[in-house]
C-alpha cells in the first residue's frame, strides 16, 4: 500500500491506516486520522522532510514519519 | 479586606493570535518576565473589564492538547490540574482562530471537559470574508454549549464582546461535552472508580500522560492492568473522537468557499523556502540583524557614553568633594552606564528576533535547516534556540522544549550557551571598536561590524562542532520523530513588537543593573581603601621617572600606583600569574573575576576601575580603556593580542550563573550543567592563550 513518503508533489490522498506506536500523538491531534485528506505540499530543498496539508492545517514532519502512513485513492490537485 | 482579583487564562494552540489578544487587553501593564526572549513560561498583566472591575490576564505557552506531550504543554495542564496554584483561573477563554478552528476546538472540547467556566474567541474574524468563510455563531454555541465571542486582535473589534461574556461568567455552562466515557466504557468505569468524586476526564489526564506518571493523585496503571501502549491507544481513539464531534459540529456550521481562498503563502513560500533563495535570504536576514547592531545602533550608543561621561563630570563639579560625590562620580555613574549604554543593541536584537517569530518565517527556518541540522545531532528546531540563544540562552534552553527528540534536545540545550548571547556584546563591542580598525571594506560594510559578525559565526560553528562531537559520545535511544506547524505569513504587528522590545530591554536592563549597580559600589569601596598606610606610601614614592616613562601626569601616576595597592588591587595582583599567559592585567582579571556569574559586568567593572585609577582627563569608557598602558613597557594594555584574547575567552566561557540553573532545570540533572561548566571554561582559557600567543 503507498505511504505518505511515496506520495508524488502536489497529490493528495486519503489515510487509511498507520502504526499507533510509530506515530506520535501530537501528529494525530493535528487532524492526521483515518479517512482524513493529506496533500503533500512541498519538499524541502534537501530531500526532507516534507510539508503535508492536513484538514486545512499545514504541518511538517520528516520522510521516515511518513513512512508509516498508508494512504488510498491518490490524486493529482488541480493547478490553481 | 482586599477584593479577590479576577483571574483570566488565555489558552489557545499556538499561531491563533493569543500574545495578540494578551497585548490588547493589557497593553504595557504586564509583569515583566524573569528573562528576556520568547515567551516560554506563564506571563501576567492586568486588564480593566469595566469601568469597576480590574481582572488579572494569565497568557499561556501555545498548546495543541492537555494531552501533555512537551514540558511546554504541559504548563497549562499542570495549572488546570491544580486548583491550589496562586494562578488558577476563574474563568478561561479559548483562544481559536477561523482558518484553522476544527483543530483549535480540539483543544477547546478538552478543557470543556474539566468542567472549567469557558469562553470561545474565535480570533481572526476579519480574514473571514478574505477566505470565503462563514461561521453560525448561535448554531456553534448551542452545539458546544458555551459563549463565543468574534475577535479580531489586529483590527481590534469584539473585545469589548468578550470582556462582556468574561464579566457574565456565572451564567456558563460547566457540562463536559464529550462523556470520555464513550472510548472505552469498561475501561473509564474502571478509571472512575480509582477516584470516584473526581472527574473522569482528570482522572484519564493524570493517568495518559507520561508527565504524571510520579505524581500522587495519578492512578496506578499496574492496578487497572493497562500497558503504556494501550494508554497510548486510548489517547488516540480519544482525540478520533474528539474530531468525529467536531466534523460534525461544523458540518453545518461553517461554510467555506474555497474560490475565495488566496495563494499568498504558497508564492511566500516558493521564495522563502527555495533551494539557492531560501538560504541566500536567510544568511543576509542575519547579515542585516549584525550590521543593525553594529553600525546603526553605535549613533545613540556614543551620545549615551558621552551623556554619563558628562553625568559624572557634572557630579564633580558640583557636589562638595567627599566619599558620597567620589562614589557617585566613579562608582555608580560609570557602572551603570556601562549597561544602558547597550540598550540600542539589545533593543535592535530584540527586535529582529520578535519579528522574525510574529511573521511566521522562523518556522520556515525550521524546515529548510532540519536535513542540515540533523547531520550534527540536532533538529531544524534546533535553529530557534541558537537564534534566541542571541539575546539570551535562557529563554533559548527553555525553547528547546519543543523539540520532541530528548537526544536531539539534551544536545541543543549543551550547546546553546556558545551562541553570543546580549551579554556577551558590550564585552565585543568594547574590544572591537578598542583594537579593530574602524575602516568601510566592499564598499559599504564596517569592519568592525564584520569582525563582530564573525564573533557571531564563531559561537555559531563552535555550537555545531561541540553537537557534532556530543552527538558521537552520548549514546541514547529515543524516537525518530519531528512534527511542526507551519503557520500563514503575517505582518508582524507594531504593537507586539514595540511590547517585546520594551519588555524585554527592559528586563536586561534592570536584571543586569541590580548586580552591576551592587558590584559597582563593592568595587569602587575595594578600589578606593587599602590596607594600612600602603596607599599612601605607594602615591608618595611615584617619581619623576615613572612619570615620564608612562607617558602620563604625575596625577595620573600617583593615581595608578595607589590603586595597585588597593584591596582590590591586592587581589587582583593576586590573581595575575594565572591570567598573565593570556595577556591581561590584573584590572581585566578582576573584570572577569566579577563577570563570572554574568558577562555584562565586565565593562561595567572596568569603567569604575579605571575611574578610580585614573583622572578627569579621559572621558568615556572606551577613552578610559584605549588611555591603559602597561606600566613597564608603556604600551596600550589592550593591543590586538589582548583584545582578540579576550574576545576568544568570551566566546567561549560559561559565565552565566542562570543559564547553569536553567540547564540543571531543563535536564533535572547537575551532570550536565557541571560539564558546560568545565568544557567551555578549559576551552577558553586554551584558546585564548593560543591566540594571544599568535596575534602578538
Amino acid at each position: 500500500m503507498p505511504t505518505l513518503q511515496n506520495l508524488p508533489l502536489s497529490h493528495a490522498a486519503v489515510v487509511v491506516n498507520f502504526n499507533p506506536d510509530a506515530v506520535p500523538l501530537k501528529l494525530i491531534e493535528m487532524g492526521l486520522i483515518a479517512g482524513a485528506e493529506v496533500k503533500l505540499i512541498q519538499i524541502a530543498p534537501l530531500g526532507d522532510p516534507y510539508l503535508f496539508e492536513i484538514s486545512g492545517s499545514y504541518v511538517a514532519i520528516r520522510k521516515e514519519l511518513a513512512a508509516q502512513i498508508e494512504v488510498a485513492e491518490v490524486s493529482q490537485l488541480s493547478h490553481e | 479586606m482586599s477584593k479577590h482579583l479576577l483571574k483570566i487564562a488565555l489558552i489557545g494552540n499556538p499561531n491563533t493570535g493569543k500574545t495578540s489578544l494578551f497585548n490588547k487587553l493589557t497593553g504595557l501593564n504586564q509583569q515583566t518576565g524573569n528573562y528576556p526572549g520568547v515567551t516560554v513560561d506563564r506571563k501576567l498583566g492586568y486588564t480593566q473589564l469595566t469601568d469597576g472591575q480590574k481582572a488579572a490576564v494569565l497568557d499561556l505557552p501555545g498548546t495543541y492538547s492537555l494531552n501533555a506531550s512537551s514540558i511546554d504543554e504541559s504548563v497549562v495542564t499542570d495549572l488546570l490540574l491544580n486548583p491550589a496554584d496562586k494562578d488558577y483561573p476563574d474563568v478561561i477563554v479559548v483562544v481559536t482562530e477561523v482558518e484553522n478552528l476544527k483543530r483549535n476546538l480540539l483543544l477547546f472540547t478538552q478543557i470543556k471537559d474539566l468542567q472549567l467556566p469557558v469562553v470561545l474567541a474565535i480570533n481572526m474574524a476579519d480574514r473571514m470574508q478574505k477566505r470565503g468563510i462563514s461561521l453560525d455563531i448561535p448554531a456553534l454555541e448551542t452545539a458546544l454549549d458555551t459563549k463565543i465571542a468574534l475577535i479580531s486582535s489586529r483590527k481590534n473589534t469584539g473585545i469589548k464582546e468578550l470582556k462582556t461574556l468574561i464579566t457574565e461568567r456565572n451564567t456558563l455552562s460547566r457540562n463536559p461535552i464529550i462523556d470520555i466515557r464513550t472510548v472505552d466504557e469498561n475501561f473509564f468505569k474502571s478509571v472512575e472508580q480509582t477516584a470516584p468524586s473526581r472527574n473522569v476526564y482528570e482522572s484519564w489526564l493524570f493517568l495518559s500522560s507520561e508527565h504524571y506518571k510520579l505524581n500522587d493523585q495519578a492512578p496506578d496503571p499496574k492496578q487497572l492492568s493497562v500497558t503504556a501502549s494501550d494508554l497510548k491507544r486510548l489517547q488516540q481513539k480519544e482525540v478520533i473522537k474528539r474530531y468525529q464531534f467536531i466534523n460534525n459540529v461544523l458540518k453545518s456550521a461553517q461554510k467555506t468557499d474555497l474560490s475565495q481562498a488566496t495563494d499568498w503563502r504558497y508564492k511566500l513560500d516558493r521564495i522563502f523556502t527555495h533551494r539557492i533563495f531560501g538560504y541566500l535570504i536567510f544568511a543576509a536576514i542575519l547579515l542585516l540583524i549584525f550590521n543593525a547592531i553594529f553600525s546603526w545602533s553605535s549613533i545613540p550608543m556614543d551620545a549615551i557614553d558621552a551623556a554619563f561621561a558628562s553625568l559624572s563630570e557634572y557630579t564633580k563639579s558640583h557636589m562638595t568633594p567627599g566619599m558620597l560625590q567620589e562614589l557617585l562620580a566613579d562608582g555608580i555613574i560609570p557602572g551603570i552606564g556601562g549597561i544602558v549604554i547597550f540598550i540600542p543593541q539589545i533593543a535592535f536584537l530584540f527586535l529582529f528576533i520578535s519579528v522574525l517569530e510574529e511573521s511566521g518565517y522562523m518556522s520556515r527556518v525550521v524546515f529548510l535547516m532540519d536535513r542540515i541540522m540533523r547531520r550534527f545531532g540536532l533538529s531544524g528546531k534546533s535553529v530557534v534556540p541558537l537564534i534566541s540563544g542571541t539575546a539570551c540562552a535562557i529563554p533559548a534552553i527553555m525553547a528547546a522544549r519543543n523539540i520532541e527528540n530528548w537526544k536531539e534536545r539534551l544536545i541543543t540545550i549543551l550547546v546553546t550557551p556558545f551562541t553570543t548571547c546580549s551579554a556577551r556584546l558590550p564585552v565585543y563591542s568594547i574590544i572591537i571598536s578598542l583594537v579593530i580598525p574602524n575602516r568601510i571594506v566592499l564598499g559599504f560594510i564596517s569592519m568592525q561590524a564584520l569582525v563582530l559578525m564573525g564573533m557571531y559565526l564563531i559561537g555559531f560553528a563552535m555550537a555545531i562542532l561541540a553537537a557534532t562531537i556530543l552527538n558521537k559520545i552520548i549514546k541514547l535511544k529515543t524516537k525518530q520523530y519531528f512534527v511542526i506547524e507551519m503557520p500563514d505569513y503575517k505582518w508582524p504587528l507594531p504593537q507586539n513588537i514595540g511590547i517585546t522590545v520594551v519588555e524585554k530591554t527592559k528586563a536586561f536592563v534592570m536584571g543586569a543593573g541590580k548586580i552591576i549597580l551592587a558590584i559597582s559600589v563593592i568595587l569602587w569601596f575595594l578600589a578606593s581603601y587599602g590596607p594600612g598606610e600602603n596607599m599612601d606610601q605607594a602615591g608618595a614614592r611615584v617619581t619623576m621617572e615613572q612619570e615620564y616613562a608612562n607617558g602620563g601626569t604625575y596625577e595620573q601616576a600617583v593615581a595608578a600606583a595607589r590603586l595597585e595597592e588597593s584591596y582590590i588591587g591586592r587581589l587582583g595582583r593576586g590573581i595575575e600569574p594565572v591570567i598573565k599567559p593570556l595577556g591581561y592585567d590584573w584590572k581585566i582579571g578582576i573584570a572577569i573575576l566579577t563577570s563570572f556569574a554574568a558577562r555584562e559586568v565586565f565593562v561595567g567593572t572596568l569603567a569604575t576601575i579605571y575611574s578610580v585609577g585614573g583622572t578627569e582627563d579621559e572621558e568615556t569608557i572606551k577613552q578610559k580603556m584605549r588611555a591603559q598602558t602597561d606600566v613597564k613597557t608603556g604600551k596600550p594594555i589592550f593591543d590586538l593580542g589582548t583584545g582578540l584574547s579576550i574576545l576568544m575567552f568570551y566566546a567561549f566561557a560559561m559565565q552565566c550563573v542562570s543559564t547553569l540553573a536553567i540547564t540543571k532545570r531543563e535536564t533535572n540533572s547537575w551532570k550536565w550543567p557541571l560539564m558546560q561548566l568545565a568544557i567551555m571554561t578549559v576551552l577558553a582559557y586554551c584558546i585564548a592563550f593560543v591566540v594571544h600567543e599568535i596575534a602578538s
